[in-house]
């Protein structure tokens, strides 16, 4: 893993492992094909300069990896980030074209539970929800969830436990009196 | 239609630039020190106001004054404020990698062959984000030739600017803070070898006031006078 950062098979070897996880973690967060591209270019090359510090008790690479990805996804390291890509000259929305633009979009259309979902945990307090987030929405584990968070699991599952409840609570106040609310959601993580 | 997906073309490009850093971190792991390299290095030349095209050294001109006609690169960025882009400490592209410390010294690798020439306005534009109020030329065999340093800014250009060769790459250190007030970076390429992208030439110096449009100091051995006058100002490294 450290060594991604120099070796260009090691590099595409872990590539072709998650990309695909990453273009999925675009699609659930952006709302148009061009900006999903940029961040799953921002995502590897954050890696790429992240990965001689990279130690194998600090979680699975995917879990890294989530965790670099929450990072660069998040608005405030967005500007940083896109000033790095661009200063590589490797800008993501560059590297598409036609078909790449629809399969994208399909992917988007596919995702849109997901954001809502995820617009839905707006309210949560930031820490909660981005347990939430990997948990429900990326599917990652309550372990790899910490670790990307560099938190405990303990401290994850707390956390897990109070933005479920506080979910719960928010769609009861949205459902009708008569109607009770169904739980049976993305929410409800084993 | 490219046949590849775009998850393809973003990995070649991604790997590429780890092939880049890898490069770049193995050429500064075999670098000596910079101050022994510089002292042993740096020989001190008499060439004529205007260096022979087949001098295959790195030169570092003094603030040669003089010129006038078309630019390689914009003009306004010699006139126009400098102000850095403090998230950035690293830029770096096929042909040149940018870095700076955090004291505004930023140091300029450019590579001498097997890669592409440098994107002279790219260049430039990428200096002043660092910090570096620069211009860029190509050499311009057209323009009015080179007249001659100016010896008030001799001084300061050494204090500015360390220059040298080596690994196959021209490495010049650009201190900002040391640039006399009114004055910018001036670069020079060679004119454009038939054939090959190697570059056998650089000239960095400093110049006072406004940037000419065009730079002509690469002179062909025609053009070159019958006398040898020596031009303290011009300093060569050795190679070997």
């Amino acid at each position: 893993m450290t060594r991604i950062g120099d070796d260009p098979e090691a590099f595409e070897a872990f590539y072709r492992e998650h990309v695909q996880t990453m273009l999925r973690y675009a699609a659930r967060r952006c709302r148009d094909p061009f900006a999903a591209a940029d961040l799953v270019a921002d995502v590897f090359l954050a890696a790429i300069s992240a990965a001689s510090g990279y130690r194998e008790e600090l979680g699975s690479p995917v879990a890294w990896l989530h965790g670099i990805a929450r990072n660069i996804a998040a608005a405030e390291d967005r500007r940083a980030a896109r000033l790095w890509s661009a200063e590589n000259r490797i800008c993501g929305h560059r590297l598409l074209e036609s078909d790449d633009i629809a399969r994208l979009e399909e992917r988007l259309d596919a995702e849109q539970a997901s954001r809502g979902l995820l617009e839905g945990m707006a309210a949560l307090p930031s820490s909660q929800r981005a347990v939430l987030e990997m948990i429900a929405v990326d599917g990652l584990s309550v372990t790899e969830a910490a670790a990307a968070l560099n938190i405990s699991t303990v401290a994850a599952r707390v956390r897990l436990h109070r933005a479920r409840k506080a979910m719960q609570r928010e769609l009861a106040k949205k459902t009708a009196p008569n109607s009770a609310p169904s739980f049976s959601s993305p929410l409800e993580v084993s | 239609m490219n046949p590849e997906r775009f998850e393809e073309r973003l990995m070649h490009e991604l790997k590429n630039h780890v092939e880049q850093r890898a490069q770049d971190t193995s050429a500064a792991e075999r670098a000596p020190r910079p101050s022994r390299i510089h002292r042993r290095s740096w020989v001190p030349a008499g060439l004529t106001a205007g260096l022979a095209a087949s001098v295959a050294a790195a030169v570092l001109v003094l603030n040669p004054a003089g010129g006038a006609g078309s630019a390689a690169a914009g003009r306004n960025t010699a006139e126009s404020p400098v102000t850095a882009d403090d998230s950035l400490d690293r830029i770096s592209t096929v042909a040149y990698t940018l870095k700076r410390d955090p004291h505004g010294t930023v140091n300029v690798t450019i590579r001498d062959a097997g890669a592409e020439r440098p994107d002279l306005t790219r260049l430039q534009q990428d200096l002043k984000r660092m910090g570096v109020n620069a211009r860029v030329y190509q050499d311009d065999p057209t323009c009015q030739p080179d007249p001659g340093e100016d010896p008030e800014l001799g001084s300061a250009t050494l204090k500015a600017i360390d220059f040298h060769h080596r690994d196959g790459a021209f490495t010049a250190t650009i201190r900002p803070g040391k640039f006399p007030t009114g004055t910018h970076l001036e670069i020079v390429f060679p004119p454009l070898p038939k054939g090959s992208p190697l570059i056998d030439t650089i000239a960095f110096g400093l110049r006072n006031g406004e940037a000419p449009d065009c730079r002509h100091m690469f002179f062909s051995e025609s053009e070159l006078p019958a006398s040898t006058a020596t031009t303290p100002g011009e300093i060569v490294p050795d190679r070997s």
